[in-house]
């Protein structure tokens, strides 16, 4: 059991709900769109962990992708939530604010 | 000398050199073997030769004129150990997720560290050659006077002795503190350059040890005189 192994769990846990997230704000995104926002908020994890993830969700039918051109090469694979994505992260951001409320209040009170 | 080749990665031809690709193939055959069972591996195998291919053309377009190894070390770096990726629900707690950061070569370098058993080593804190017998002693838990008759008496009688302690001298390392000798617990696993270098510092002590020697004879005669 070591502080790293925690953190890291606390971060694959979360990685979903923000990936959600930022699908939900960009309307469409762009996998290599989502690793560089997901870097400038410091939120780092292994490039790799992402496509799993993405591919889970899709299967789950929270997620859908179409194929667009691109400028700069082959085309581009962009995800998109449907509709029981959008409730699934509507749901899951409320258990996360809970949650959040929660904790903070467990652990400030000390 | 390597041979650069092209590959076609994602619908963009990359030009790479031929043991950069070897390593690429590997990593990807185990992404390949790590998602077998995965719903959907295409579309993350698909995904993940995708962002590669990004990552590839990224270095290119830095006027590389070709992939080697070292892009693909930092590639998959950046990607992430096969093992480190897999984080299903069938292996939840496994070693998945232990070192998100390690790398193929650091899975060795445990493979090093773990290499810790009862080991003979030379002593050197207490030698009249190389500190094989001392070393030996400290090893059986007995007097190295023992030791070094026995070993005096291989010597005069088969002169097997002097081979046996000249190869004992090359191969068995040497203790690098009182604590690794006693514990019997040093380091790594002797490699051909280590062997070497200390047949090198070896021959450097013994010469400066011979000279001392000479020395003291010298004042002791001069003395007498």
């Amino acid at each position: 059991m070591t502080i790293d192994n925690t953190e890291s769990q606390m971060r694959k846990g979360l990685l979903e709900l923000c990936i959600l997230g930022i699908i939900q704000r960009e309307k469409e995104a762009y996998p290599s769109d989502i690793l560089g926002e997901l870097k400038e908020a410091k939120l780092v994890v292994l490039e790799g962990t992402l496509y799993p993830l993405l591919t889970r969700l899709k299967n789950a039918g929270m997620l859908s992708y179409t194929w667009k051109e691109s400028l700069t090469g082959p085309p581009r694979k962009y995800y998109a939530l449907t509709e029981s994505g959008s409730e699934f992260y509507a749901s899951l951001r409320a258990s996360w604010n809970e949650l959040n409320k929660a904790v903070n209040f467990l652990t400030e009170s000390l | 000398m390597q041979r650069i080749i092209q590959i076609n990665i994602a619908g963009r031809i990359i030009p790479i050199e031929e043991d950069a690709y070897i390593s690429l193939k590997e990593y990807l055959n185990t992404l390949e073997k790590q998602f077998a069972k995965e719903e959907g591996k295409n579309d993350i195998i698909q995904d993940i030769e995708n962002r590669i291919a990004e990552l590839f053309m990224l270095r290119i377009n830095n006027n590389v004129p070709a992939i080697d190894r070292s892009d693909v070390q930092k590639v998959i770096d950046t990607l992430g150990n096969p093992s480190d990726l897999h984080d299903g629900p069938k292996n939840e707690n496994s070693t998945s997720n232990e070192q998100p950061s390690s790398t193929y070569q650091s899975a060795w370098e445990k493979r090093d560290f773990q290499y810790t058993h009862q080991r003979l080593l030379r002593n050197p804190y207490d030698k009249v050659l190389g500190g094989v017998c001392s070393g030996i002693a400290v090893y059986f838990d007995i007097d190295p006077i023992i030791i070094r008759l026995l070993m005096v008496v291989l010597f005069l009688t088969f002169g097997i002795g002097f081979f046996t302690y000249i190869i004992c001298w090359i191969v068995i390392p040497a203790a690098k503190s009182r604590e690794d000798l006693y514990n019997m617990t040093a380091g790594n696993p002797v490699t051909f350059n280590d062997i070497k270098h200390n047949v090198e510092l070896e021959l450097k002590d013994l010469k400066r040890r011979g000279e001392e020697m000479s020395r003291d004879l010298k004042d002791f005669f001069s003395k007498k005189k």
